[in-house]
């Protein structure tokens, strides 16, 4: 296919079933979206392109700087997206824990400004200051209050899994700013009023790449916890467990995130999922790309890394 | 789209016009084929898949080990499927230069076997050839393995000659120049070979990496000489490249 600007390539990811031989869940066809494939390596490639796009004439007729607060995913699409319309990008953060994700947003352009804390949540009193004396300098895209974050994904990617099966049973996603799995149960509860949405979340003191735990969640605007059935809780080996097991067993080339996922879905469902009586479709999404995670493989296990010895005993324990 | 196996995913690439305020080349329209967009990240997918595809039934019930001489996205993609399919795959190489690609390829499950050497290609007169080294291994017990070798084995083209190039000629129609960089020289022989039957006048121009500098994915053209599968005739023009040109903005 030909196009014309890589923004075009945004979207309209793949939907693969995983094959019941590796999830082993009765009853239960599992479908995972691939949002790893987006260009920029995301699927905040969606929610980055959908929180600039109607505004970026006027960005750039401003020659604005857009802002944001992110320490990964969102703020690596929109220096992208920054860079590829001539304009700066800012992010604010204290949490990039993963040195290749500072590296990647350093070579395409973006500057950094981190803070001290621990906190995990956007200091919004810290961005007023920044943009304090020239507010018009700045775009401020607000990922975590911002309505488009979820608005793309009840308009795109819940439409597309929606086309692509119908009715869905169970969606599992995520909880990061909690866009993508707002806006994709938004559009399949739509469709099906008895869609079950599961929340994933990272285990206190867990820190699990892209996913907050439930403390953090509750500082999110977005985050609406009557919009789930149920939270799930993963711990940082279930989470590279589930990561392993998608890029051997089914090749798909995700991170942490998407790991913690797949083994919530595992977790949730191996028991109940007995008692049914018909085939249950099951949707989660792959929130990203393995190769940025390497450091952070090596420091949770470095037994993947410490012998050259062949791995049949490794893949057939995953 | 719904699709039942990740390899179903292979291929079919976005070709991408570059914008002419980018690349500022009077009278030119330049197209990216983004074979970065395959699902394990690379265009060497399309050549693991094309070498492995008709085999795999036969390997998987041997339990071959499949083996390659490989060190970047052949072994990457190779391992992947290998994995997929529970067999074993083992990479010979003595340039994984890039620490992440030995690491990716550990994580994926590969065995690596790094061999001392100067040489950066087969050469079958030096007996610490990798080649001679990793047929001597397989001759020692040649029913355990599977070597899909990347180097002679012309499925390594004739994969980018019956899609890659299939692709971009659906895309674009007849193509005037094509510009690919050299590795094995499989991707660009396979596409190169097909746009030319379409277009006799077709101008191909192989991408080497300047002598004494490292460009992952390229060789020089010395080493060139030692690929099986390159054909020097089939390029109007090689032209070599420095590590600095290959990231300089611009």
């Amino acid at each position: 296919m030909l196009y014309t600007h890589i923004t075009e390539i945004i979207g309209n990811t793949p939907l693969l079933r995983i094959d019941p031989a590796v999830h082993q869940l009765a009853n239960v066809e599992l479908y995972a979206k691939l949002e790893h494939l987006n260009p920029f390596g995301s699927l905040k490639d969606r929610t980055a392109w959908g929180l600039v796009k109607d505004a970026l004439p006027h960005i750039i007729e401003q020659q604005q700087t857009i802002v944001e607060f992110s320490s990964g995913n969102t703020a690596k699409a929109l220096a992208i997206l920054a860079s590829v319309h001539g304009l700066d990008f800012q992010t604010i953060t204290n949490r990039i824990k993963v040195p290749e994700v500072y590296n990647v947003l350093k070579v395409v352009g973006a500057a950094i400004d981190t803070l001290p804390g621990t906190t995990e949540c956007p200091d919004y009193v810290y961005l007023e200051q920044q943009t304090g004396d020239h507010p018009d300098h700045y775009f401020h895209t607000d990922q975590y209050r911002n309505a488009k974050n979820y608005q793309v994904h009840y308009e795109t990617t819940g439409r597309e899994i929606f086309e692509d099966l119908g009715p869905v049973d169970y969606l599992y996603g995520g909880l990061g700013t909690a866009g993508s799995t707002r806006g994709v149960t938004a559009f399949l509860h739509e469709k099906n009023p008895a869609l079950q949405s599961i929340g994933i979340v990272a285990e206190l003191d867990h820190s699990i790449p892209g996913l907050r735990n439930i403390d953090e969640m509750a500082d999110m605007g977005i985050f609406e916890k009557n919009l789930y059935q149920d939270l799930v809780v993963i711990d940082i080996p279930h989470a590279l467990d589930g990561m392993l097991t998608l890029i051997r067993r089914c090749g798909v080339l995700c991170g942490p995130g998407s790991g913690a996922v797949y083994a919530g879905i595992r977790q949730h469902l191996q028991h109940q999922s007995l008692h049914w009586t018909r085939p249950v479709k099951v949707v989660f999404i792959v929130c990203d790309r393995m190769e940025w995670y390497i450091s952070y493989l090596q420091k949770h296990r470095p037994d993947l890394f410490d012998t050259q010895i062949s791995d049949a005993a490794s893949i057939a324990s995953v | 789209m719904l699709y039942n196996h990740i390899t179903e995913l292979i291929g079919n690439t976005p070709l991408l016009r570059i914008d002419p305020a980018v690349h500022q080349l009077p009278n030119v329209e330049i197209y990216a084929k983004l074979e970065t967009y395959n699902p394990f990240g690379s265009l060497k997918d399309r050549v693991a898949w094309g070498m492995l595809q008709d085999e795999i039934e036969q390997i998987v019930e041997k339990q071959q080990t499949i083996i390659e001489f490989s060190s970047g996205n052949t072994g990457k993609a190779l391992a992947v499927l290998a994995s997929l399919y529970r067999i074993n795959y083992e990479t010979i190489t003595n340039r994984i230069k890039v620490p992440e690609v030995h690491d990716l390829l550990r994580l994926m499950g590969a065995s690596i076997e790094v061999l001392p050497g100067m040489s950066e290609c087969p050469d079958p007169n030096d007996p610490n050839d990798p080649l001679t080294y990793l047929e001597q291994k397989i001759h020692a017990d040649p029913s355990h393995y599977f070597h899909t070798d990347q180097y002679r084995n012309v499925k390594n083209y004739q994969t980018h000659y019956e899609h890659t190039g299939r692709e971009i000629f659906e895309d674009l129609g007849a193509v005037d120049y094509f510009f690919g960089a050299l590795g094995t020289a499989g991707s660009t022989r396979g596409v190169s070979t097909f746009l030319k039957e379409q277009f006799a006048d077709l101008q191909t121009v192989g991408i080497v990496a300047e002598k004494g500098d490292f460009i992952p994915g390229l060789r020089n053209i010395d080493e060139m000489s030692e690929v099986g599968i390159f054909e020097k005739t089939l390029y109007q023009d090689i032209l070599p490249v420095d590590a600095q040109g290959g990231v300089r903005p611009g």
